[in-house]
């Protein structure tokens, strides 16, 4: 069979894929990070917006790359404007999709331990 | 006989023009994860990287199982064999199981890691696909657990994300036999559960873990039974559980009951969509690593078709629906799970001795354990359709399934969460709808007046002019031995 | 540039590979149908039998439009392109007619046979399979019919079997364009109806007699269109009526005016790869007189499983009709398929979503129109992502994104043809089917983010620099295909663009 590529489907136009985060790193002199957010839109995540909040990012420019993708939960401000905070956050969606703009965040405190959560019940386990 | 380790395996893959080596520096970050989809996607040898870009001695290597040549080659068979040799060979082999053997020294034990020197990340766990939720160190590879209170060793093949440096997280559904031990037995008792996920054992040993043999039955002794010699095994480090001595890698540790979950997924999954939602899941603890020398991590990069994933199905879940259909005395000619619909469709082709074969073929196979989860969509054919031919069986579709009469819907069927066509409510729920389609003639209809004749070669005209013409052939320019063809099929197409 | 006639085509075919010359004779009985259904189902090259046992001088030949290789060396492209650029040079040149021009003097009147010398066992005609029901002359050609009251010539592919030395059986459904001559205007006017049976042109004639181009609209103009030059016209020598100048044998003869004039016609095996139809009284072709070259070719299609000649006229044509029909209706089609390994009886739409249930308007337009709509079972609806003319792309879809529930529609007591195997002989009585639409497209209330599932596939799931990276490499470390061109030559098709 002849190879070609597919044509992408229209309607995740603009959930574009990343961009390499070490290149974004090195030119902006910033970390990067990413969260996975379980909701539709951003609009919870608005709200969140200067507080501080405790969840669970990835590295993705980590010293040592070895490390890249490696979660940890941190308590942090985030901001939906790009320059507010000294790093850098993209927020994906579930299905693993990135939301367009870049977030910012401070990290106050980064811990050794994951995020553990309650169990849900259902068949979606 | 068999390939003792997956370095045997490789050697033969690349002995056959089905595997390539490859010294040039590949990324792990999804770089790696692209070939080898790429790979799957052309058909093409797999890839054997052996420059890993930040894990210098490791190599990765991916779709070791993805077409029918592999897997004969796997068994142990002449790779250009019609897959259906291939098959039926497996399935008669996998009736007679070999118990497996202890041994003290093994190859997966040749470094050993433990306690807090313990760090996922020092292994070479590749980024699968953009946008997945982490990087899994487990795509091609089994996680062993011991039973509770009996001596029944489970295998099963699933996912393994990497949390952070000593967790890892997974699904672990109550309907699989892990889910059955964990949920029935360690969690009432609060007792952790033991398990290892094992890395690059020979083909056999690996793939036998996706099969669906059900509770209390052991997948090692199949294993051997496949490879027609006994497995070796070798205890554990940290946990009372033994393991492929001559695996590439083994982690060792423990799901305790008294964890809180762990957000996991998603990833592409074998349907060729990353379908699975992001939810709470179990985390796998890890009290040790253990590798070999220079070691090799396989991995599966699941999408859309042909990969290792559609290949298991096709081998192993035939033989488990073969098995059940035998038992029932159906008058099954041939199986055919078909790759390209990547375990979501039979085709089954009967004799046919009473109305409505087809849907007592279907609810046999929708009611099974693992086997029919899966399967959405039973294609009943006559059986003068070679099922392993995807065209005959879209002819024998196109001309021979009345929309109404020949099509039965069964509704309120369980699914799993993974089905891409399902809603968010009945993921929720696990509900779809499945679907037999009945390609073949209606019992009732007399073969004088109303059944068609097919125009095919082979059944339009009499064997004296089939031969002549047989005979001939190449000798008019046409490249194909039709002369040999049809000395070996001529006992096929008679109806004796 | 248009090929003159079909010898010109078979020496281009020659010269691609795709033709075979075999000069061992081979028997007209059953022989020569079985070597021409094999070359079709091995998908290989056509073969032409120059020495045919008890008619020397007369050859035989078939399969020569059975794969898209051949449909492009027919329109003179290169036989390497893709399937879609195939399809679409058809789509476009069928745009735009070009009217026939008349010649004196035509090659297919080298021989001229009237009166009562007229014998139709005389022409190499093939016993196609065994069991039909005889003889039939007229498998791969046409049948030239004028209209009663107008200037329209109607073209059309209908069978004709040989029932004795001066008259031939066929079936004339009322639903299609000689039907409609006939049953409306001839019979009603008791005016016998003149018809030319045309053999052996090059290819392009020959298949648009085989396309739905409707009622009024003639087949010839279409042939010019795809010729990209005009077809030569001769007038025939005992009917009211123009034939292809270049062909290698014409027929012509009358209908008689009366529903009396009937003769047991069939079974013979049909397109859909069975031999279905009943065995019934049909009409009785009356021969005038029979004409043709030096040295005829006999153009034979020995019906059957796919693929054919006759899969691929529907594949082609028939395509192109849907196409149409979706075009004026504004319907945001990307592609459309018929797969000629389904004969017709499916086909797969691609489209871009705008608008609920889309599925169900592009089926009931195809279910509506004319001899398009009568040999389809089901529509296939797909996202705009899916590749429709690759057959493992659509199983794939089928078997992930269609809901049997939803996904499903059923169209009851719909149109049927006697020759649609699946139905029984009651409903074939009664012309009677059930159609299905099988809507794989995403569901428009699903969310992008939470519902509709990313694909994973090596040109969807990774990222360009990713894509581009690979596709450089891939040659490098020992793989064979040029992934860079196909990357570079795809990557507008992959882009959001």
């Amino acid at each position: 069979m002849h190879e070609r590529p597919n044509r992408r489907l229209a309607v995740h136009k603009g959930f574009g894929w990343g961009e390499d985060a070490y290149e974004i790193k090195q030119r902006e002199g910033r970390e990067v990070y990413d969260t996975i957010i379980l909701d539709d839109s951003l609009d919870k995540l608005l709200q969140e917006q200067e507080k501080e909040v405790t969840f669970s990012i990835r590295l993705l420019a980590p010293e040592n790359r070895r490390m890249k993708y490696c979660f940890r939960m941190v308590k942090a401000r985030i901001s939906k404007d790009a320059k507010r905070y000294p790093d850098i956050l993209l927020i994906r969606s579930q299905r693993g999709l990135l939301f367009p703009g870049n977030w910012s965040i401070e990290v106050l405190e980064m811990y050794k331990d994951l995020q553990w959560v309650a169990h849900t019940t259902g068949v979606l386990t | 006989m068999a390939f003792r380790d997956i370095r045997g395996y490789i050697a033969a893959l690349e002995r056959h023009g089905e595997a390539v080596r490859i010294k040039e520096p590949v990324d792990w970050d999804l770089e790696a994860s692209a070939m080898v989809r790429l790979a799957c996607q052309l058909g093409s040898p797999a890839p054997i990287l052996e420059n890993i870009q930040d894990y210098p001695g490791w190599s990765l290597a991916g779709g070791l199982f993805s077409n029918y040549r592999r897997a004969a080659i796997a068994i142990g068979l002449d790779p250009d064999l019609h897959p259906s040799e291939i098959l039926n060979l497996y399935h008669r082999r996998s009736k007679h199981p070999i118990k497996s053997i202890i041994v003290d020294q093994a190859p997966c034990q040749e470094n050993v890691i433990t306690g807090e020197d313990i760090n996922l990340f020092e292994l070479c766990a590749p980024y699968l696909h953009e946008g997945d939720g982490g990087r899994y160190l487990g795509s091609w590879q089994f996680v062993a657990t011991p039973d509770y209170d009996t001596d029944w060793l489970n295998w099963g093949m699933c996912h393994l994300m990497v949390h952070n440096e000593r967790t890892l997280g997974g699904l672990l559904l109550p309907q699989d036999d892990i889910g059955v031990m964990f949920y029935g037995k360690y969690l009432p008792h609060k007792k952790p559960m033991p398990w290892a996920a094992v890395i690059g054992a020979e083909p056999l040993t690996t793939v036998v873990s996706a099969a669906p043999y059900g509770r209390g039955k052991s997948e090692v002794d199949w294993a051997g039974g496949l490879r027609l010699e006994p497995v070796e095994l070798v205890r554990c480090v940290t946990q009372p559980l033994y393991v492929p001595a001559n695996a590439e890698i083994i982690l060792e540790g423990v799901v305790d009951p008294e964890d809180l979950r762990l957000y996991e997924g998603p990833v592409g999954e074998y349907t060729g969509y990353r379908t699975s939602p992001r939810m709470p899941r179990v985390a796998f603890r890890v009290t040790a690593i253990t590798f070999r020398d220079n070691p090799i991590n396989c991995v599966a990069c699941l999408g859309v078709p042909t990969d290792d994933a559609d290949m298991m199905a096709a081998v192993l879940t035939r033989s488990d629906m073969l098995t059940m259909l035998e038992i029932n005395g159906i008058p099954v000619v041939d199986l055919c799970i078909p790759p390209q619909m990547v375990s979501h469709a039979a085709i089954v082709s009967v004799r046919k001795p009473h109305s409505y074969v087809g849907n007592r073929v279907a609810t046999l196979l929708f009611g099974t354990k693992n086997t029919g989860m899966n399967l959405q969509q039973l294609f009943v054919c006559d059986e003068d359709i070679d099922v392993f031919d995807i065209k005959q069986v879209l002819h024998a579709f196109a001309t021979k399934c009345h929309p109404k009469r020949g099509i039965t819907y069964y509704d309120n069927q369980p699914a799993t969460p993974l089905l891409p066509h399902l809603s968010y409510e009945e993921r929720l729920l696990g509900r779809t709808t499945k679907v037999v389609f009945d390609c073949t003639w209606p019992l009732d209809w007399s073969p004088m007046r109303d059944i068609p004749v097919r125009g095919n070669f082979w059944d339009m005209y009499p064997e004296r002019t089939i031969e002549k013409i047989c005979d001939r052939w190449q000798g008019w320019g046409y490249p194909q031995d039709m002369r040999k063809v049809w000395e070996e099929g001529k006992a096929r197409a008679s109806w004796k | 540039m248009a090929y003159r006639d079909l010898r010109e085509f078979l020496d281009a075919l020659e010269k691609n590979g795709e033709l075979i010359r075999i000069q061992d004779e081979v028997d007209w009985d059953l022989e020569a149908g079985a070597i021409i259904r094999l070359a079709c189902q091995l998908n290989g090259p056509s073969p032409l039998m120059e020495q045919i046992k008890d008619y020397p001088g007369q050859r035989m030949m078939g399969g020569y439009f059975s794969s898209y290789r051949k449909a492009a060396i027919a329109i003179g492209i290169d036989p390497d392109s893709d399937v879609p650029t195939v399809l679409d040079a058809f789509h476009q040149r069928i745009k735009h007619p070009i009217k026939p021009i008349i010649v004196n003097r035509a090659p297919c009147q080298e021989n001229v046979i009237t009166g009562d010398d007229v014998n139709l066992f005389d022409i190499v005609s093939p016993m196609p399979h065994d069991g039909d029901a005889g003889r039939y002359i007229a498998t791969w050609q046409f049948i030239a019919t004028p209209d009663y009251d107008t200037d329209w010539i109607n073209w059309g592919m209908y069978r004709q079997m040989i029932q004795n030395e001066k008259v031939l059986g066929g079936l004339i459904i009322p639903a299609q364009d000689i039907g409609y001559q006939f049953y409306t205007k001839y019979l009603p006017n008791k005016k016998p109806m003149p018809w030319a049976t045309v053999i052996g042109t090059e290819p392009v004639t020959t298949i648009v007699s085989a396309a739905p181009y409707g009622i009024g609209r003639s087949e010839v103009d279409w042939a010019g269109g795809l010729r990209l030059e005009p077809v030569e016209l001769v007038r025939c020598v005992s009917q009211p009526l123009y034939v292809p100048a270049n062909a290698e044998y014409i027929i012509e003869g009358y209908i008689n005016p009366t529903l009396e004039d009937r003769a047991y016609e069939g079974p013979w095996g049909e397109y859909s790869g069975y031999r279905t139809s009943p065995r019934a009284p049909r009409t009785a072709f009356h021969v005038t007189a029979i004409t043709h070259r030096n040295n005829p070719i006999h153009t034979h299609s020995p019906l059957g499983v796919p693929v054919d000649d006759s899969h691929m006229a529907f594949t082609i044509l028939c395509r192109s009709d849907m196409l149409n029909v979706l075009e004026d209706n504004a319907i945001p089609v990307v592609g459309l398929h018929v797969p000629p390994e389904m004969v017709g009886h499916t086909v797969v739409v691609s489209i871009k979503k705008p608008s609920p249930n889309l599925a169900n308007l592009i089926a009931s337009l195809l279910f509506g129109t004319k001899n398009t709509g009568l040999a389809i079972r089901d529509v296939i609806v797909c996202d705009e992502d899916v590749d429709v003319y690759d057959l493992d792309q659509v199983l794939h879809v089928l078997a992930t994104k269609w809901h049997p529930r939803r996904g499903t529609t059923l169209y009851d007591n719909q149109v049927g043809m006697p020759l649609i195997p699946y139905l029984s002989m009651e409903e074939r009585i009664w012309g009677k089917t059930a159609r299905m639409v099988y809507d794989c497209t995403w569901p428009l209330d699903w969310s992008p983010t939470r519902d509709i599932p990313v694909r994973s596939s090596f040109w969807d799931i990774y990222p360009e620099r990713v894509i581009e990276g690979v596709c450089q490499k891939w040659q490098r470390v020992g793989y064979p295909e040029d992934m860079k061109k196909i990357w570079e030559a795809g990557k507008k098709l992959a882009s959001w663009e």
